[in-house]
C-alpha cells in the first residue's frame, strides 16, 4: 500500500515540476494591521481563498500577492478577523473579539473555523501554556482544558508525571486519551513522548471532547483526544528568542520527623495497647535519655534535615529562531534544562545526589517546490539525561520513601570511631547503621549504593508532500506523509551494597555490632536496555471551498500504523489502518452541519469483525449571525447552539490481544514422553469479538454578550453496549473449557455522562490596560451497568461490587460513629458489639457497622468507598490583567468530589521500628478519652490489627483549590529594547503551587500523593525573554 | 503554454482515477493482510488434528488431569490424625473441627474440588475422540485406533472419578463449545454414567492390540493408558453400580460380577501380578511400596498405574530423622486395631462404648493388651511405626519426652502414639531420600473388587468361573493375604460375617491409602468412623503400660460426607440455567 502511494507521489512530482506557472492579474498589497488603539499588531495571518500569504511583522507590516479581484482575509486570536477587497495599499484595524471567533480550531486532520465549528473542542495556546513552570509538555495541561480532568502521579520536579482523563471514563476499561502530534496519531503508548516535548515547541494544544470530532479516528476516537500543533516557521526576517530562567524549588510538604522522646513515647504507647505493658520498646531512663534533645547515648537523629536540601534549583535555556520567505519557512527550537540536586550527599568517590539534562530541538521546515508541491519536514528530538542515586531508575522517590521509615532515636548515620585511653584509634567507625527492624538508612542509600545513569533518546521525524490541486477543481489538494517515532532508553548503573551495622541493646553505652550485610563492596557495572519504533504512513485529500455563502470544507485520509517493539515482546506490537471523512458546510456562517466517518480496524480483532464505521454528525446554529438578531438584539454578540451525534471506537480492551483467536501452541514434552508433543490450549479465541462501540451526544449553547463576557454550556452523554468483558457468571464448570480461558464477549455496559460549564470576561479598556477572568468547572460520572457481575446472595450487605458503580470503586467496612467517636472506647462496648471474622478488636479500635445485622462483621458487611477513581468536579479560574508594560497572570486549579483513603498510615504505624506522622499523635488512649481529649486516630499498635481492614476512617475528601501558577511580566521599554537591539525584552516572576486549599488538616495526608513519596515542590522562577 | 496545461489536466485526471482505483485496492485488500495475525506460534484448533505432532501432543494433554494420590489422604479418614491438627485454620484443624461448607470444601479436602479438573478433562478427550477418526494428520491406521483407545481410557476414568466423588452428574460426550443452551442439560443416573464408563472401556479393550494401546507398557510408554487400566476402570465400576451408596437398580449384581470378575481374568491372563519379592529387612508388602515401578515392568507387575514418589521422612516423619517438617499422617489405634494377629484371627472385633476406650478383644486370638504390637499381621509393621519400632539403628519410642514422644502441641511430634510407616525407607534423610511411591491402580484393588461383588452375588465361598477364571471372593481375598503370609480367611462364614473380614482386610491392605476413603463412601460406613483415638505408652522394659485416649470426634462423617459438595458457584449457576438444583444431599 506504501509503495502506491510513494510512486503516485512521485507522479506527481514529476508532473508538477513540468507545469509552468500560469497566474492571472495578480497585484501586490502592501499595508499595516493595527487594534483599534492603533497599536501595530504583529502575527496576523493575511490569506486569501483559505491560503495563507503572510504573516505580519513586529511592526504590524505586510505584503501579498493576491489576485485583482480577490478579497484578502486577516486573522489574529483575539481580533475579529476581517475580509477586505484587494487594492494596492490597505491599513487594516481589526476588532477586538473576546469570543475568539477567528480561531482556526486545529481538530488534528483538518482546521476548522471557531465561528462554525459544531463538534466540542477545548483549546490552548503557546503563550497560555507556557506560563506553567511545568517541565514536561502534560504538566502544562492542568487547568487549561475544560473537559480535561488532570491527575498528578509524580510530583518530582523535572520528573513529574501526569494522568489525563478527557471527560473521565468512556469505557469501564478507563482508557487513556490518544496524542494526534502534526497530523499524525499515536495511541497511548506513545504518551512518552508527551514527556520529552518541550513546552516551548507548541503552537496550540486542542482536545476532542464529542463523538462528532473524535469519528474519524475510529478505534482510537473513545478516549478522547490531545491534539498537538508544533510550532511553525513565518516568512521574513530571521526571528530569534531566548529564554533564560532560574527556578528555585521548595516542598511544600516534609516528613514527620518526630523528635527520639515523642517517638519512644508513641511505640511504648502502642505497646501498652497490645498489652506488653509500660515501657516495654523503649525503657524509662532511654525516655528521660531522650528527653530534651537527647545526646550521643541518646540520639535525637534528624535524618530530613540531614539528607533533604532546603531546596533545589532548576535552569533552562530555550532559543528558537523563525524565518524564511514565500517559498522557504522554517521553525528551530533548542532547548536545554538542568535540574539540581535534591539532597545532601557526602560521597567524594562519585557523585551521588541527582542531576538531570534534557535537551530537546525541533526543526520544522515547509519548503514550496513549485506552484503545485510543497513540501513539509519535522525532525525532532530530545536527550535526557539523568544520573539518580540509587541501583535503579529514578531513586529519588525511593529515597525519600526510605526517608519516612528511619525513625530518630537510631545514632547515626555511621559509627563513630573508637579510642583506647591514650586516644588511639582503635575502631575507624564510618560504618552505616540502621536496625534489624529496618535493615536500610537513608544515608546508606544515598551515599553507599553507587548511582544510575539514564539516557533517553528520542527521535521523532515526520515528512510529507502536499499537492495543491486546485488546477483541478480550486481548493483541492492531497498530500502524502511519514512519521516516525523512536525511542531508546539505555541505563547504566554503577552499584554497591554497604555494610550494616546495629547498636546493640544497651542505652549507657554505644556500642555496634555487625548486621546482615557485612562488607561494603565495589561499584558493580550493569546496563540495560529498551527500544521501540513507531511507524505511520499516511495518505490525505482535502477540498476546501466558497460559493458565494456556501462554505466548503471536505478531507479524507487513510493511515497505517505499526508499533514495533525493537527490544523483543510482541505483546506490545500492534498494527491498525485508520481511515475516514469529514464533510463540514455552513451557510452563511448561520447553519453549519459536518458529516464524518471513521473506518478503522486493528490487528486485535478478526478480519470479518476488524473494520468498524463510526460515522458522527453535528451541527450548530449561529444566531448571533442572523440579519434580525444583529439589528434587534446587538448586544449578543454571540448566540451559537450546537449539537451532536456520533459513534466512537475503542480496541483497547486491556485483554489478550489476539483473544479473538483460539491459541493453540504444540511444543515437544508432555507427561507421556511417548507421545513426544504437547499441544495446550491456552486462550479460547472468540471469533466474533469486535472493537467496542461508544455512541456519544453532545449538546452545547455559547452565549458572548457585548463581545466581552462569554458563557459556554455543554452536557454529554456516552454509552457503550458492546463492552468487552470476561463474563464467566453464567458458565458452568462442567462444559469443560477453564474459566480463566473462557473466550471474552461483546456484552458489557457502561454510561457516562456529565456537563462543563465555562465563563469568561475579556475586555481590554484602553491600549494600557486589559482584563481577562476565566473559569471553568466540569462534572462527570460513569456507571458500569453490566459487566456479567455474579451477584452475591442475600446475606450480603450489597450484593453487586462493580455493577451499579462507578469504575474504581473500592469497598469497605463503614465506621460505626454512633457512640461519638467511632472507636470501642470501654470492654463493655466490645463485648456488646459485634464478632470480627478477621481477630479481635482492642480498646480503641475502630468500631465496624455490621450492616447485614448478622452480629459478625465479615465481607458481607463492606460497603462502598468514595465514588470510584476519578473526581467528579475538575474546575479551574483564570484572572490576569495588563496594565501598561506589566502583565499579571493567575491560574487556580482544583478538582472535586473526590475521597482517598488514606489507609496507609495503619501499616506505617507498625512498619520497621514504627514509623509515626502527626496523626498518630492524636491516637486513642483511654486517658484521652477520659479526659475528653480530640481524638483522631485508633489506639496505637505494634503489630496489625483489626484497623487493617479496609475501612473508611481514613477516607476523606480530596478536594483541592490550588494557585497553580502565577506570573508577573514587564514588557521593557523599547529604548531598553533599541539599546539591546531587541525587539523585546520581557522580564518575568513566576511561581507554581503558591498554595493550596484542602480539607487536609496535617502535612502527612497530602492532598496528592501520599506521605512517603516524593512532595509536590512549590517553585519561584525568575526569567527573561528577548526577541531578536 | 497553454496546450501543455491542458495535456497535463487531462494526465491529472486520469491520474486522479488511477489513485482513487489504487487507494481503493489497497484499502480492501493490503489492509485486511497486514493486520492478519503475525505468527507468535500459536494456531487454531482447525489445524491440530491436520498435523501428526500436534495431534499427538493433543492427546498427551488428555492425560493432564489424571492427580496422583495425597501420602495425606488418611489424615482425612479414621486412619489417621494429621500433626497439623493444632494449626489454627489449617484444612486438619477445620477438617477434624469444623463444619464444611459446599464453599470452603475445596479448601480443606485432601483432593479438593476437582469437579472442574475431571471436566476438563472429559472435554480434552471428548475433542480429541471426535476428531480422530476424521484427522487427516500422517498416521498409521493401528495408531489411531490405538490413540482413540487412549482416551476413551482416560474419558471413562474422568468420568469413573467424578461418579465416585459427586455420584450423579451430567453426561457429557461432546464438546460443548462456548454457544452450548445449558437450560436443558441433566444429571444422568449412576447407571447411565457406569453405562458410558463401561461402553468406553469395551470399546477401548475392542481395540486390536498394538504399540500405541495394549496391556502392558512399552519403552517411554509409562503413564499411559493401557487395557490394564480399562480393565481396572471396568472392575471398580461394578462395585459401585451395585453399592449401598449407589446402587440404582440399574445394575444387578450378577451383570457386576460378570464385569469384576471379566476384568481380572484378563489383566492376570496378561501378565499382571501381585508382587511377592520381600527385600532385606522388608517384608514383600514393604518392599513393593519401596519399588518404583517403570514402563518395562522388570519387577513390579502388580502395579497398574501411576505412582508419585513420597518424602514420607519428612511430611509424615518422625523427629528423630534431621530435617523433619512434620510428623503429619499419624495412625490411630483405629486403624493398629484393624490388624489381625499373626494367626489370622481377629485382635479386636470392636469397641463396647463409643468412646473407642474399651476394645472388644477377641481373646482367641492371642492377643495381649500388654504387648499389644506382637504377632501382627506383617503389614502392620510395614505401615506403622509404633513405640519399641526400629528405624535403622534407632529404636523409637513414643512415651512421652523421649525421642519420639508423644507431644500433643508439637506438629513434628505424633499425635495418637504412631508414625506413618508405608512407603518409608529406614535410610532416608535430608541428605538423600529412599521412600517408595504411592500407586494410582494396582491389582490388589481387583482382587478386592472381584470379592465385593462376588460375595454379593454368589456368596463367599462359590467359585465363579468367568472368562477362563475360577475364583471365589474368598479366594480372592486369600490371595492377596497370601502375599504377606496371612493364612486364609476361613471358608463357611455367613455373607455378613464375610463382609466384615473382608471389608477389613480392604482396610487393611489399602491403609492409608485413598482406596479406604472411597471405600467408607462406598459402603455408607462412613458415619461409624466419628471417633478417633491414640495410644499413649509410658514407663519402660516391664513396666510399661498402654492407655487408650480419645482425640476427638470428628464432624465430616455425616452422611452429606458420602458426596461431595458441588461448589456453591457452580450449583448457582446451574440453578439459575437449568432452573434444578444439583447439589448433593445435605450441602
Amino acid at each position: 500500500m506504501m509503495n502506491k502511494n510513494i510512486f503516485a507521489a512521485a507522479a506527481l512530482l514529476l508532473l508538477g515540476a513540468s507545469i509552468q506557472q500560469v497566474m492571472a492579474q495578480d497585484i501586490t498589497v502592501a499595508g499595516t494591521v493595527r487594534d483599534i488603539y492603533g497599536n501595530p499588531l504583529p502575527g496576523v495571518i493575511v490569506s486569501s481563498n483559505h491560503k495563507d500569504l503572510y504573516i505580519t511583522d513586529k511592526n504590524g507590516q505586510y505584503t501579498a500577492k493576491v489576485n485583482k479581484s480577490g478579497e484578502l482575509e486577516f486573522s489574529l486570536l483575539g481580533f475579529k478577523p476581517t475580509s477586505v477587497k484587494a487594492s494596492s495599499q490597505m491599513e487594516v484595524t481589526l476588532e477586538d473579539d473576546a469570543h475568539n471567533l477567528a480561531e482556526n480550531v486545529n481538530i488534528g486532520l483538518s482546521k476548522q473555523s471557531r465561528e462554525v465549528l459544531s463538534d466540542a473542542v477545548s483549546t490552548a495556546h503557546s503563550k497560555d501554556l507556557g506560563r506553567s513552570l511545568m517541565t514536561r509538555l502534560q504538566g502544562t495541561f492542568s487547568g487549561m482544558f475544560s473537559g480535561l480532568t488532570t491527575m498528578e502521579s509524580t510530583f518530582e520536579p523535572a520528573y513529574e508525571s501526569l494522568n489525563m482523563y478527557v471527560r473521565g471514563y468512556s469505557t469501564f476499561h478507563g482508557g487513556i486519551a490518544s496524542v494526534v502530534i502534526d497530523g499524525i496519531l499515536y495511541d497511548s503508548f506513545a504518551h512518552d513522548i508527551l514527556y520529552r516535548i518541550s513546552p516551548e515547541e507548541i503552537e496550540s494544544v486542542s482536545i476532542l471532547k464529542d463523538g462528532a470530532s473524535q469519528a474519524i479516528y475510529g478505534v482510537k476516537g473513545a478516549d478522547g483526544l490531545i491534539v498537538i500543533n508544533t510550532k511553525r516557521g513565518t516568512p521574513g526576517k530571521l526571528k530569534v528568542g531566548v529564554n533564560i530562567s532560574e527556578t528555585v524549588q521548595v516542598p511544600t510538604t516534609r516528613i514527620h520527623s518526630f523528635d527520639s522522646y515523642t517517638f519512644a513515647n508513641l511505640r511504648n504507647q502502642a505497646a501498652v495497647n497490645d498489652g506488653l505493658g509500660e515501657y516495654h520498646i523503649f525503657s524509662k531512663e532511654a525516655v528521660e535519655g531522650f528527653k530534651d534533645g537527647g545526646s550521643d547515648l541518646y540520639p535525637n537523629t534528624n535524618w530530613y534535615d540531614m539528607l533533604v536540601r532546603d531546596f533545589s534549583n532548576q535552569q533552562r535555556i530555550a532559543l528558537d529562531a523563525t524565518g524564511g520567505n514565500e517559498n522557504v519557512r522554517f521553525y528551530s527550537n533548542f532547548n536545554v534544562l538542568r535540574q539540581g540536586s535534591f539532597w545532601n550527599a557526602d560521597q567524594t568517590a562519585y557523585k551521588a545526589d541527582n542531576e538531570k539534562y534534557r535537551i530537546n530541538f525541533r526543526s520544522n521546515v515547509d519548503v514550496k517546490i513549485n506552484n503545485y508541491i510543497s513540501l513539509w519536514a519535522n525532525l525532532a528530538g530530545s536527550i535526557v539525561r539523568a544520573h539518580t542515586p540509587g541501583g535503579a531508575v529514578d531513586c529519588n522517590g525511593t529515597l525519600y520513601s526510605i526517608i519516612t521509615g528511619m525513625p530518630s532515636f537510631i545514632y547515626g548515620p555511621v559509627t563513630p570511631a573508637v579510642y583506647d585511653n591514650d586516644g588511639n584509634v582503635i575502631e575507624a567507625g564510618g560504618e552505616v547503621v540502621t536496625t534489624p527492624n529496618i535493615n536500610f538508612s537513608p544515608y546508606g542509600f544515598l551515599n553507599r549504593t553507587g548511582y544510575n545513569n539514564e539516557m533517553n533518546t528520542n527521535i521523532y521525524g515526520q515528512a510529507g508532500l502536499k499537492f495543491d490541486l486546485s488546477f483541478l477543481t480550486p481548493g483541492l489538494w492531497a498530500g502524502v506523509s511519514v512519521g516516525y517515532l523512536s525511542y531508546i532508553n539505555s541505563i547504566t548503573s554503577n552499584t554497591q551494597d554497604y555494610a550494616r551495622y546495629i547498636r546493640e541493646d544497651d542505652w549507657s553505652d554505644l556500642r555496634f555490632t555487625h548486621y546482615g550485610t557485612t562488607i561494603n563492596t565495589n561499584l558493580t557495572y550493569s546496563k540495560g536496555a529498551a527500544l521501540y519504533g513507531y511507524f505511520s504512513y499516511k495518505g490525505e485529500a482535502g477540498w476546501q471551498r466558497d460559493f458565494g455563502r456556501h462554505h466548503l470544507n471536505a478531507n479524507a485520509y487513510m493511515t497505517y500504523q505499526v508499533f514495533d517493539n525493537l527490544a523483543g515482546g510482541a505483546t506490545y506490537d500492534f498494527r491498525r489502518v485508520y481511515s475516514g471523512a469529514e464533510l463540514a458546510y455552513d451557510f452563511d456562517k448561520r447553519y453549519a452541519v459536518k458529516l464524518s466517518t471513521g473506518y478503522s480496524g486493528s490487528d486485535y480483532f478478526p478480519r470479518k469483525t476488524r473494520f468498524v464505521w463510526t460515522p458522527g454528525v453535528s451541527a450548530a446554529w449561529i444566531a448571533s449571525n442572523e440579519g434580525f438578531v444583529k439589528e434587534n438584539v446587538p448586544w449578543l454578540s454571540l448566540l451559537k447552539v450546537r449539537g451532536s451525534y456520533a459513534v466512537t471506537g475503542n480496541d483497547a480492551t486491556g485483554f489478550d490481544r489476539y483473544a479473538y483467536k483460539d491459541q493453540v501452541n504444540s511444543t515437544a514434552g508432555g507427561k507421556i514422553p511417548y507421545l513426544e508433543y504437547y499441544t495446550n490450549e491456552s486462550v479460547y479465541g472468540n471469533p466474533n469479538l469486535e472493537p467496542e462501540k461508544i455512541y456519544k451526544t453532545n449538546v452545547g449553547i455559547d452565549l458572548g454578550i457585548a463581545n466581552q463576557f462569554q458563557v459556554s454550556f455543554d452536557v454529554f452523554k456516552e454509552k457503550l453496549n458492546n463492552g468487552v468483558i470476561k463474563s464467566t457468571s453464567k458458565v458452568p464448570l462442567y462444559q469443560g473449557i477453564p474459566l480463566g480461558a473462557y473466550p471474552i464477549t461483546n456484552m458489557g455496559e457502561f454510561e457516562n455522562k456529565g456537563w462543563e460549564l465555562s465563563v469568561s470576561y475579556r475586555k481590554r479598556f484602553n491600549s494600557d490596560f486589559g482584563l481577562f477572568l476565566a473559569g471553568h468547572l466540569d462534572y462527570s460520572k460513569n456507571k458500569v451497568i453490566y459487566v456479567g457481575e455474579t451477584a452475591y446472595n442475600d446475606t450480603y450487605a450489597y450484593r453487586y461490587r462493580t455493577e451499579g458503580y462507578p469504575v474504581g470503586q473500592s469497598w469497605g467496612y463503614l465506621t460505626d460513629y454512633s457512640n461519638g467517636n467511632g472507636l470501642y472506647n470501654f470492654q463493655d462496648e466490645i463485648e456488646a458489639g459485634p464478632k470480627y471474622s478477621f481477630g479481635t478488636p482492642r480498646l480503641g479500635d475502630i468500631k465496624y457497622k455490621d450492616l447485614n445485622g448478622d452480629g459478625v462483621i465479615d465481607e458481607k458487611d463492606m460497603a462502598p468507598l468514595g465514588n470510584g477513581s476519578l473526581p467528579k468536579y475538575n474546575f479551574a479560574f483564570n484572572v490576569g490583567f495588563n496594565l501598561k508594560n506589566f502583565e499579571v497572570n493567575l491560574l487556580f486549579q482544583g478538582l472535586g468530589g473526590y475521597k482517598r483513603n488514606y489507609s496507609e498510615l495503619f501499616t506505617f504505624q507498625s512498619a520497621y521500628d514504627g514509623v509515626f506522622t502527626e496523626s498518630h499523635k492524636s491516637a486513642w488512649t483511654a486517658e484521652k478519652w477520659l479526659n475528653d481529649e480530640e481524638i483522631g486516630f485508633p489506639a496505637l499498635s505494634t503489630t496489625a490489627t483489626t484497623n487493617l481492614q479496609t475501612n473508611d476512617y481514613l477516607l476523606k475528601d480530596a478536594s483541592f483549590l490550588r494557585l497553580k501558577t502565577a506570573e508577573i511580566s514587564y514588557k521593557m521599554p523599547k529604548k531598553v529594547c533599541d539599546f539591546l537591539n531587541a525587539s523585546a525584552f520581557k522580564v518575568y516572576l513566576s511561581g507554581q503551587n503558591l498554595f493550596t486549599i484542602d480539607g487536609m488538616k496535617t502535612n502527612d495526608t497530602p492532598v496528592e500523593g501520599t506521605c512517603s513519596a516524593f512532595p509536590v515542590y512549590r517553585m519561584y522562577r525568575l526569567g527573561i525573554n528577548l526577541t531578536f | 503554454m497553454e496546450m501543455v496545461h491542458k495535456v497535463n489536466m487531462n494526465i491529472m485526471k486520469k491520474f486522479r482515477i488511477l489513485i482513487l482505483a489504487m487507494a481503493a485496492v489497497a484499502a480492501l485488500s493490503a489492509c485486511q493482510d497486514a493486520l492478519d495475525l503475525r505468527s507468535n506460534g500459536t494456531i487454531d484448533m482447525s489445524e491440530v488434528f491436520k498435523d501428526r505432532n500436534r495431534t499427538k501432543g493433543y492427546l498427551n494433554a488428555c492425560y493432564n488431569y489424571i492427580k496422583n494420590p495425597s501420602v495425606n489422604v488418611g489424615s482425612f479418614t479414621d486412619d489417621a490424625q494429621n500433626s497439623q491438627d493444632i494449626t489454627a485454620g489449617s484444612s486438619y484443624d477445620i477438617w477434624y473441627n469444623s463444619d464444611i461448607t459446599s464453599s470452603n470444601f475445596a479448601d480443606h479436602n485432601w483432593d479438593g474440588n476437582p469437579w472442574g479438573n475431571y471436566f476438563e478433562g472429559v472435554r480434552k478427550c471428548n475433542v480429541f475422540i471426535a476428531n480422530i477418526d476424521g484427522a487427516t494428520a500422517e498416521m498409521l491406521d493401528w495408531e489411531r485406533a490405538g490413540w482413540k483407545a487412549q482416551a476413551l481410557t482416560l474419558r471413562a476414568w474422568y468420568y469413573l472419578q467424578l461418579m465416585k466423588r459427586y455420584g450423579q452428574l451430567p453426561l457429557i460426550t461432546s464438546d460443548l463449545g462456548t454457544n452450548h443452551d445449558y437450560s436443558s442439560d441433566k444429571k444422568a443416573t449412576v447407571s447411565e454414567i457406569a453405562g458410558q464408563i463401561l461402553a468406553d472401556c469395551d470399546a477401548a479393550i475392542a481395540t486390536e492390540d498394538s504399540e500405541a494401546y495394549s496391556y502392558v507398557y512399552r519403552t517411554q510408554q509409562w503413564g499411559m493408558a493401557t487395557k490394564a487400566l480399562a480393565q481396572a476402570i471396568r472392575s471398580e465400576t461394578a462395585t459401585y453400580v451395585i453399592s449401598p451408596l449407589m446402587g440404582d437398580g440399574g445394575y444387578t449384581a450378577d451383570q457386576a460380577l460378570e464385569i469384576a470378575a471379566d476384568a481380572l481374568a484378563k489383566v492376570l491372563s496378561n501378565d499382571y501380578s501381585l508382587w511377592t519379592t520381600a527385600s532385606a529387612g522388608y517384608n514383600a508388602y514393604a518392599s513393593y511400596f519401596l519399588y518404583n515401578p517403570e514402563d518395562m515392568r522388570a519387577q513390579d507387575k502388580e502395579t497398574i498405574y501411576g505412582g508419585v514418589r513420597t518424602a514420607v521422612w519428612s511430611s509424615c516423619g518422625v523427629p528423630i530423622v534431621s530435617g523433619s517438617a512434620t510428623a503429619g499422617t499419624c495412625p490411630t489405634q483405629e486403624l493398629v486395631d484393624a490388624y489381625e494377629m499373626a494367626n489370622g484371627k481377629p485382635a479386636i472385633t470392636g469397641y463396647s462404648d463409643d468412646q473407642h476406650l474399651q476394645p472388644i478383644i477377641n481373646t482367641e486370638s492371642g492377643y495381649d493388651e500388654t504387648k499389644p504390637y506382637e504377632d501382627r499381621d506383617p503389614r502392620f509393621y510395614a505401615t506403622v511405626f509404633y513405640n519399641g519400632s526400629v528405624r535403622g539403628e534407632d529404636e523409637i519410642s513414643t512415651v512421652a519426652g523421649a525421642n519420639c514422644g508423644l507431644n500433643a502441641t508439637s506438629i513434628r511430634y505424633t499425635h495418637t502414639g504412631y508414625y506413618m510407616r508405608k512407603y518409608a525407607h529406614d535410610a532416608s534423610n535430608r541428605n538423600s531420600n529412599s521412600d517408595g511411591y504411592m500407586r494410582v491402580v494396582r491389582l490388589a484393588e481387583l482382587y478386592y473388587n472381584f470379592a465385593e461383588v462376588a460375595y454379593q452375588a454368589a456368596g463367599p465361598d462359590q467359585v465363579v468361573s468367568v472368562s477362563g477364571l475360577n475364583m471365589s471372593a474368598r479366594g480372592a481375598v486369600n490371595a492377596v493375604r497370601a502375599r504377606v503370609g496371612m493364612p486364609e480367611i476361613p471358608s463357611g462364614l455367613t455373607v455378613a460375617d464375610f463382609e466384615k473380614r473382608y471389608r477389613n482386610d480392604r482396610r487393611v491392605e489399602f491403609a492409608l491409602e485413598a482406596d479406604y476413603y472411597f471405600s467408607l463412601r462406598r459402603w455408607k460406613t462412613l458415619s461409624a468412623t466419628s471417633t478417633v483415638t491414640g495410644m499413649k505408652v509410658s514407663g519402660t522394659g516391664a513396666g510399661k503400660t498402654y492407655e487408650r485416649f480419645i482425640l476427638g470426634r470428628r464432624s465430616t462423617t455425616t452422611d452429606k460426607f458420602l458426596l461431595y459438595p458441588i461448589d456453591l458457584t457452580e450449583v448457582s449457576k446451574v440453578l439459575e440455567l437449568t432452573g434444578n438444583d444439583w447439589q448433593n444431599p445435605g450441602w
